[in-house]
């Protein structure tokens, strides 16, 4: 058997060899009233890994993946997607820059009674810009692209169903073939199988871990389940009080390291 | 012995106040305000028993109702549902804009949120009634400036109710498209509009409902149509045709307010 700190070196060895798609370096949020929701807090994602990012509710977590497309502005810190520095761009640049980052939320958030494909092809409104888009439509080769994003996620007859009417795993299939519409760099999912069933649950980590290695993308994921994190993280980095406590290879984070992230006495 | 039997009953008094004052407090309030509005209205039941004969006689009177005035009724009724249309249609146009400035979620924000909901709430302040004479001076008398009217005011009140239908918008499915890198419009057209749609149609079908009677009431003061014909044949004693165009009143609210109930049922 491989010595632990031997096999964690050369993982790290080969992540610094590779170019990360998205580093986040010393960020701070601190809210008006004084909150600190996130403390000084650095990690980096690779192309085609899955990193889990794992923590109590309120460590940060939701709140990381906010600021990473500044959907809330951080206080302090840095934010790199691509190469791109996010933190301090202009509004214009920001929506231009933000074309490289999907994000899928907890609950799905399609827009309701639009079709799975019409929901899957808003993934391009950040390139198709012009009169058709603007007034609701659609380019016809962006539908025809959504319809095969949709095939990829395996929902390709469910294209003309309202989305309204999907299950909770349809819906969240959905949002992925929204988030690869996007042709992002990078996807964040927050919370993505908090309303899932266990088998549906593994559906989507399993899809997410797929698209990062098949399309090349930084996939990070926040979660609650130990158990997939285990099962699909390359990457697991931990918070805790708004502070990254721990960052590693999944290889080489056990199930104890895990549990303790989440016991209310540890300090 | 007394000291201490005296405080356990004060304590349980303080607590009945405590638990009661409240609802006690509002009630007499209530009471004070319908009394004081019974005062100043100056309200005379009695009026009512030996006033009933007078409107008695102007129902027999009435009858049977004039068949004749039936045609130009029909035209009438057209005028009062057209004034209603066109100043729905004008409101609907200008508050949908103003109610994404307006709406805290989706607003650009500065100068364009406070502007709109200072629009919104000097629209809605002001009764269509006033703004409809206010257009008089403007376009005179007639079907227009009723129009109008009803518009300015419209604007108002579907301005605010759109824009707490838009705030109503679950935020991350407006926060999936922003980080798309979608624009303003696009999020307004993609995500804000298909998920508000039955809620604003269903808002403006209601306003076109109450903006026909409101339209019958500005006949009254000029603005053309069925108020305006009731009016001069109430002034003129026309009991018979007073009563038929009535009639005709009662069955155009009954069918617009059916067509409007009917539609907000397709919608959903």
């Amino acid at each position: 058997m491989a010595d632990p700190l031997e096999a964690r070196a050369s993982f790290e060895a080969s992540r610094a060899a590779a170019e990360p798609l998205l580093v986040v370096d010393g960020v701070t949020k601190r809210y008006p009233n004084g909150t600190v929701a996130l403390r000084n807090v650095s990690m980096s994602a690779l192309p085609g890994e899955l990193t889990v990012v794992l923590g109590h509710n309120g460590s940060g977590k939701s709140t990381l993946v906010r600021c990473i497309v500044r959907l809330v502005d951080p206080t302090e810190g840095s934010i790199r997607i691509a190469g791109d520095e996010l933190v301090t761009l202009s509004r214009s640049r920001l929506r231009r820059a933000r074309r490289h980052v999907a994000v899928i939320f907890q609950d799905a958030s399609l827009v309701p009674r639009r079709s799975a494909l019409a929901n899957v092809a808003t993934g391009c409104l950040g390139r198709a810009r012009g009169i058709r888009t603007s007034l609701g439509g659609f380019p016809a080769r962006e539908l025809a692209l959504a319809r095969l994003r949709l095939e990829r996620v395996g929902l390709a007859a469910l294209a003309d169903q309202r989305s309204d009417t999907l299950s909770g795993g349809q819906a969240q299939r959905v949002a992925v073939a929204r988030a690869l519409h996007q042709h992002p760099r990078v996807l964040l999912a927050d919370e993505p199988v908090a309303s899932l069933d266990p088998d549906a649950a593994a559906d989507i980590m399993q899809l997410l871990r797929d698209l990062a290695s098949t399309e090349e993308i930084a996939v990070v994921c926040v979660l609650h389940q130990l158990d997939l994190a285990g099962r699909f993280a390359h990457r697991i980095v931990g918070m805790r009080l708004g502070q990254v406590v721990l960052d590693a290879p999944a290889s080489q984070v056990g199930m104890e390291e895990l549990a303790a992230l989440y016991r209310t006495d540890a300090g | 012995m007394t000291a201490t039997g005296a405080a356990p009953a004060q304590a349980a008094w303080l607590r009945i106040w405590r638990r009661h004052a409240p609802s006690s407090l509002t009630g007499l309030m209530v009471a004070i305000a319908v009394v004081q509005a019974y005062v100043v209205i100056e309200a005379r039941p009695g009026d009512i028993l030996t006033g009933i004969g007078g409107i008695a006689d102007i129902v027999r009177r009435g009858v049977p109702p004039d068949p004749v005035i039936l045609g130009p009724a029909v035209y009438q009724s057209l005028v009062t549902v057209d004034v209603a249309i066109i100043g729905t249609a004008l409101a609907l146009a200008f508050s949908l804009l103003l109610a994404f400035w307006a709406a805290e979620n989706v607003t650009p924000g500065g100068p364009l949120y406070a502007g709109s909901r200072a629009i919104i709430a000097v629209f809605r302040a002001i009764p269509d009634i006033v703004w409809a004479l206010l257009f008089v001076t403007a376009v005179g008398l007639g079907p227009f400036a009723a129009a109008l009217g009803l518009a300015v005011h419209s604007i108002g009140v579907l301005g605010r109710l759109f824009a707490e239908a838009i705030e109503d918008v679950n935020m991350d499915s407006i926060n999936a498209l922003v980080v798309t890198g979608a624009g303003r419009m696009q999020i307004a057209t993609h995500a804000v509009l298909p998920a508000t749609l039955p809620t604003l149609i269903g808002l403006t079908l209601y306003r076109l409902d109450t903006n026909v009677r409101s339209s019958l009431v500005l006949g009254f003061v000029g603005g053309g149509g069925l108020g305006f014909a009731i009016n001069n044949a109430l002034n003129l004693f026309q009991y018979r045709k007073l009563l038929a165009l009535l009639i005709v009143m009662a069955l155009l609210i009954a069918g617009v307010e059916a067509v409007a109930v009917a539609l907000r049922r397709t919608i959903h």
